[in-house]
């Protein structure tokens, strides 16, 4: 560069320097660097007309410092970057100056764009820039950051927001909307925290409303949930600590106790229980409480579905032998539980490989002694531990889901024999009972197809309804259904359920059962005779039959005639007998039979 | 395109039919992640699906929407990211379409690998403006068409926008861009080839 000869700028060439540098000075060194020619871009920027006047009138060289407007200082930084700074509003402009002939200095510059600079305040167009000068680049990069920076803010609130929806979500996943308390799933999530921690072993306090049912029933949904959700309330307010206390559902819940000294936790518990079934204040007045409770130690190999087992196996065992216990798992519970598993299991192959077997106990027409109709009840002969009692696998197969396909399985036995036994005696009908959790959607169907199968007659087949078993609505109609389809229906065990008057009202029956328990005493007790008298004149007021079971004594059947009562059941004209010895009956018929039984 | 484009078609369907229809859109275009990062860049083809999937859903045709999507670049999406440097490329709408092709080159530097189109605009003399629009993209001379119409109201302006169609010798295609004062001749094309 030092070798350079100074240009010299004619004409032309300043329009080319103007073309090419719109942001440019030409000085002439002799007269106080007095501006000859500038830039259109650089006028327009500064917003005054710059030929004619001093350069210093506009502008400081701020860069390199302490360089004066002196042709010689200049000079000496030819080859260096020079700012030149506004004096009126600090605009500033990096350049280059280069010696031209004449004593002229150039300058060749552009404006200085910080990243901070907004575009607004710079006061320039695209088109100030000639196409070569990159300054205006860094206005483009510049926005280009901010729009980068704007993206990753907008990413970030996108992130955060779906982060909170997500805890949102999550919250609610695992809390019970009725009662706030954690459910199901919260439970088992707390609980997996809890056993990540090195802490004495906890007690787990199952609970179990005893009267909820009732309590919806009898002052509706409304008032169950406010229940309900008292009971939450006071179950929250007495957990501590890292206790955890959930609805589980329905009307059961669990309370897990930490830091529970052994000899303490008794008195922990009953005083948990005592506080929670204090009576519920609700716009419908009070209503007293029952809670059953189970409960059960964690022990390190012990998961929390088998530790819940565990405590509902207590609650369930308590409740059998009376309401409102508070009752602890043992060991012999677990035992009796895998029996039970066991037994179950063996019940389902039993029900799938046809192995239960049916008996049949005569109905009979006392005034005649004629056999009017069986009673077919199921029986089951264990492969190794003989018979099991009906009570027993009924409850069972209640419990394991499996009570409808016993039901048919000796419905469907049964009356394939009384297709058999009414070739002789036509009018002969077949009993069967049908558990409430029996009645499902496809069992008119089913049944009616078999015995359309057998060429019998709908009522032929009296449906026994246990009247302990609460029916749904939906149930009621479907048992509208088998009414419709032709088959008799009797309500089973009268005057032992909760709502025997209700099923009378509610279900379209044909007849009813009056419990053996009645009958067992009508021959001591006068009440029990009253109250069978009220129920047989209450029956034949309604048209319905009435069967008497539990027969055992020509005393009691004399009491029951007297009463106006004409069928009945009972070891007095035949125990339950199995299919090969039901024609004997026939031939011999159950007068004989009784009177022989009786003599005997 | 990079992601303000298809953010802009977005925010189209949002402020015109709503967020059920964006979702709809979404679907039907197979996105997953249903907002865009401005600086983002995604597949053209991306971009083409929403167009398509917006035609169908709202009922319009594909031209309909680009035409909105180009005034609505302009008035809102385009505003809220380059609206400073759309600021910068002029003071009206001849001086910035003008200085359209400039913009662009500046741009280039901050979004590598984009292709941006190419405006030659040429003054007829009688006011109106012919402009001259070059892209290897096809099917976006309606957006085209709605970028000056955008720009006409952005600077309260009033132009009639005409597509007269690609030159004789198909390099560009061209518009006519007539100010209100001046009466169009129209259908007349007058640039130099």
């Amino acid at each position: 560069m030092n070798g350079l000869e100074p240009f010299r700028l004619d004409a032309s060439a300043r329009g080319l320097i103007g073309h090419l540098f719109p942001f440019h000075l030409v000085l002439d060194v002799r007269c106080d660097q007095k501006v000859v020619n500038a830039g259109a871009a650089l006028t327009r920027w500064l917003g005054c007309e710059l030929v004619g006047t001093n350069a210093s009138d506009h502008f400081q060289i701020t860069r390199p410092t302490g360089v004066e407007w002196v042709k010689e200082q200049i000079l000496l930084h030819q080859h260096d970057v020079v700012f030149l700074t506004s004096v009126a509003d600090g605009k500033q402009l990096r350049g280059q100056f280069t010696p031209l002939a004449n004593d002229q200095l150039l300058y060749v510059g552009s404006p200085v764009v910080g990243a901070l600079d907004s575009f607004a305040d710079l006061g320039l167009s695209f088109s100030d820039f000639s196409p070569h000068d990159a300054t205006a680049d860094i206005v483009v990069l510049t926005q280009f950051s901010s729009m980068q920076v704007r993206d990753m803010e907008r990413k970030n609130k996108e992130l955060g927001d779906a982060i909170a929806a997500r805890d949102i979500f999550s919250q609610r996943a695992l809390t019970d909307p009725l009662s706030g308390l954690v459910n199901r799933r919260g439970f088992w999530e707390g609980w997996a925290e809890l056993s990540g921690r090195d802490s004495a072993a906890p007690l787990l306090v199952y609970l179990d409303m005893d009267n909820f049912k009732a309590i919806n029933d009898d002052y509706g949904h409304l008032v169950g949930d406010d229940v309900l959700r008292a009971l939450s309330s006071r179950l929250a307010a007495m957990v501590r600590g890292d206790d955890l206390a959930a609805r589980l559902g329905g009307d059961e819940f669990a309370v897990v106790l930490t830091e529970v000294e052994h000899e303490k936790a008794p008195a922990r518990v009953e005083e948990l229980i005592e506080r929670l079934a204090q009576p519920v204040d609700t716009a419908d007045g009070r209503i007293e409480i029952s809670l059953s409770a189970g409960i059960a130690w964690a022990q390190k190999d012990r998961a929390l579905d088998q530790l819940l087992r565990d405590a509902d196996t207590a609650m369930y065992q308590g409740r059998a032998r009376g309401t409102g216990r508070i009752t602890w798992f043992d060991d012999e519970m677990g035992v009796d539980r895998e029996r039970r598993r066991l037994l179950t299991n063996d019940l389902r192959v039993a029900l799938s490989l046809g192995q239960l077997d049916v008996a049949y106990q005569p109905i009979v027409l006392m005034d005649s002694g004629e056999v009017s109709a069986f009673e077919a009840l199921a029986r089951w002969k264990h492969p190794y531990l003989g018979a099991i009692g009906p009570d027993t696998f009924v409850e069972l197969a209640e419990r394991a889901d499996l009570i409808a396909d016993l039901d048919f399985a000796v419905l469907a036995q049964a009356m394939t024999k009384l297709a058999e036994w009414r070739r002789e005696k036509p009018r002969l009908q077949m009993h069967a009972n049908l558990s409430g959790l029996s009645i499902s959607e496809d069992l008119p169907s089913r049944i009616s197809t078999l015995l359309d199968y057998l060429a019998i007659p709908p009522d032929a087949l009296v449906l026994e309804i246990t009247e302990s078993r609460s029916i749904t609505r939906n149930q009621l109609a479907l048992v509208g259904e088998l009414a419709a389809a032709g088959f008799g229906l009797h309500l089973d065990d009268f005057g032992t359920g909760f709502s025997s008057m209700s099923h009378l009202q509610a279900l379209p029956l044909d007849g009813l059962k009056v419990d053996r328990s009645f009958i067992a005493r009508i021959r001591e007790s006068e009440k029990d005779r009253q109250l069978v008298s009220a129920t047989i004149s209450m029956a034949r007021s309604l048209e319905l039959d009435v069967v008497a079971e539990g027969v055992e004594d020509a005393e009691t059947e004399s009491i029951l005639v007297d009463l106006g009562c004409r069928l009945a059941q009972g070891y007095f004209y035949s125990r339950p007998v199995e299919e090969l010895a039901v024609p004997q009956l026939f031939t011999e018929g159950i007068s004989q039979r009784s009177l022989d039984q009786s003599s005997s | 395109m990079y992601g303000i484009v298809n953010r802009a078609i977005r925010d189209l369907v949002l402020s015109q039919a709503g967020p059920e229809h964006w979702s709809q859109i979404c679907d039907q275009a197979g996105l997953i992640e249903t907002d865009f990062s401005d600086t983002a860049r995604y597949d053209d083809e991306l971009s083409f699906e929403l167009v398509a999937a917006a035609s169908a859903v709202l009922g319009l045709t594909s031209e309909e929407i680009l035409i909105r999507f180009g005034r609505h670049w302009i008035l809102y999406t385009g505003k809220d990211g380059w609206g400073p440097l759309l600021d910068m490329a002029g003071d009206d709408l001849r001086s910035t379409v003008a200085g359209l092709d400039a913009l662009h080159s500046r741009v280039q530097a901050s979004m590598p690998g984009s292709r941006m189109p190419s405006f030659t605009s040429i003054d007829r003399g009688d006011g109106a403006l012919e402009v001259e629009y070059r892209s290897d993209r096809e099917g976006l001379i309606p957006m085209v068409q709605g970028l000056f119409e955008g720009l006409a109201e952005r600077f309260g302006e009033t132009w009639h926008v005409e597509h007269l169609g690609p030159r004789p010798d198909r390099t560009a295609e061209v518009f006519v861009l007539t100010p209100s004062t001046v009466v169009a001749s129209e259908g007349e094309w007058v640039g130099a080839v």
